[in-house]
């Protein structure tokens, strides 16, 4: 008894109940990319729209029923990257 | 007088602050070439899995330093993309996204784009945690990644052992865990990623005693329990997410790899 007390006022608390279904992942339909300021944050999100296209478009083409699948592997380079990330915490 | 002495010996060696657990600062334990060949490795593993994005976890600390349960001290997501070359050509390579906590203030946290070498330069025992997405869970985390929902999902109060069905708190892991229910669930109101989790998550349960839960954020302010209930201390690790990924089909595997240090 207690522990239902307790479920149902972190339900109440947070203000519902939780999702019937249960978590899955078939691909959202493709969003408009948003607009944003923030340069560390553009930047960011610059790189991962590219991951995003790429892997969108490996997605789209097993689903074509391409002749040819290309490769699961992906090419990497051997550069060690060290460049400067912006700092958000500047004042530490 | 010696029981006076044990008890601080105990507290201390108990709740000692660590570096690295998850924050910007290197270790160095390793060289540089060790961690730069290092890194490497482990987006060359990556890469031949065809892995856009991943879920990896390292540690700042030994793992006897760890409570059961626990192997990482801190986990972050690798993103595939263009890198710059040398000679400034472009090639192909991974970026990492933290979540670390304040240096000046760790009980407040910020979001950071690193790099693999910068992540393996905070690693102290040569081995990381690598969850891999189901190629349809990659896109929607790429999804989120590459919006605003990222930032919306960050709770800059932060807490070490912060509660993933609780949103006072948020840490490197609950975070990476909050990105991954935004995917699956397809929102960013954390209120109600919440709610789901403390139905389908099971977290990792630390057991504290009663000493350890009254004293550990008297010598280490990034703990904060007043999230947590009474009894085990939930958090959110590498083995729970992973564990909940893969039975809900939101994860292709999870493996730990070793670094070859051998050259």
């Amino acid at each position: 008894m207690r522990i239902l007390l307790i479920s149902t006022f972190t339900l109440a608390l947070y203000g519902g109940t939780a999702d019937g279904q249960q978590p899955a992942a078939q691909p959202a339909a493709e969003r408009a990319e948003p607009s944003g300021t923030d340069s560390g944050a553009e930047q960011r999100r610059g790189h991962a729209r590219a991951a995003q296209r790429m892997a969108r478009a490996r997605h789209n083409s097993a689903r074509s029923n391409a002749p040819a699948p290309a490769p699961a592997g992906l090419p990497v380079s051997e550069t060690v990257v060290n460049q400067p990330a912006p700092d958000p915490d500047p004042d530490r | 007088m010696r029981l006076l002495i044990a008890c601080c010996l105990f507290i201390v060696t108990a709740v000692t602050p660590a570096r690295a657990d998850s924050d910007a600062r290197p270790v160095d334990h390793f060289t540089l070439q060790q961690a730069a060949d290092y890194s490497k490795q482990v987006e060359r593993e990556l890469a031949e899995r065809g892995a856009y994005i991943a879920l990896v976890f390292r540690s700042g600390r030994n793992r006897n330093d760890l409570p059961d349960g626990v192997r990482y001290t801190h986990g972050a997501f690798w993103i595939y993309g263009p890198v710059t070359e040398a000679d400034g050509s472009q090639g192909h390579g991974y970026a990492v996204y933290n979540l670390y906590h304040g240096q000046t203030d760790p009980t407040t946290s910020y979001l950071a784009q690193d790099w693999p070498l910068d992540f393996m330069r905070g690693d102290a025992i040569g081995e990381v945690g690598v969850i891999i997405p189901s190629e349809e869970m990659q896109i929607r985390l790429l999804d989120v990644v590459a919006s605003d929902q990222y930032d919306a999902l960050h709770q800059a109060d932060y807490s070490l052992l912060s509660n993933p069905a609780d949103l006072r708190y948020q840490n490197c892991t609950e975070f990476l865990l909050d990105v991954v229910a935004a995917g699956a669930w397809l929102t960013d109101d954390r209120a109600r990623i919440k709610i789901n989790l403390d139905a389908y998550f099971p977290p990792t349960q630390l057991r504290l005693g009663w000493w350890e839960r009254l004293t550990a954020g008297w010598f280490d302010p990034r703990i904060r329990l007043d999230d947590q209930g009474n009894g085990p201390v939930n958090i959110a690790s590498f083995s729970s997410i992973s564990d909940f990924m893969l039975t809900f089909d939101l994860a292709d595997e999870s493996f730990e790899i070793q670094a070859d240090h051998s050259d």
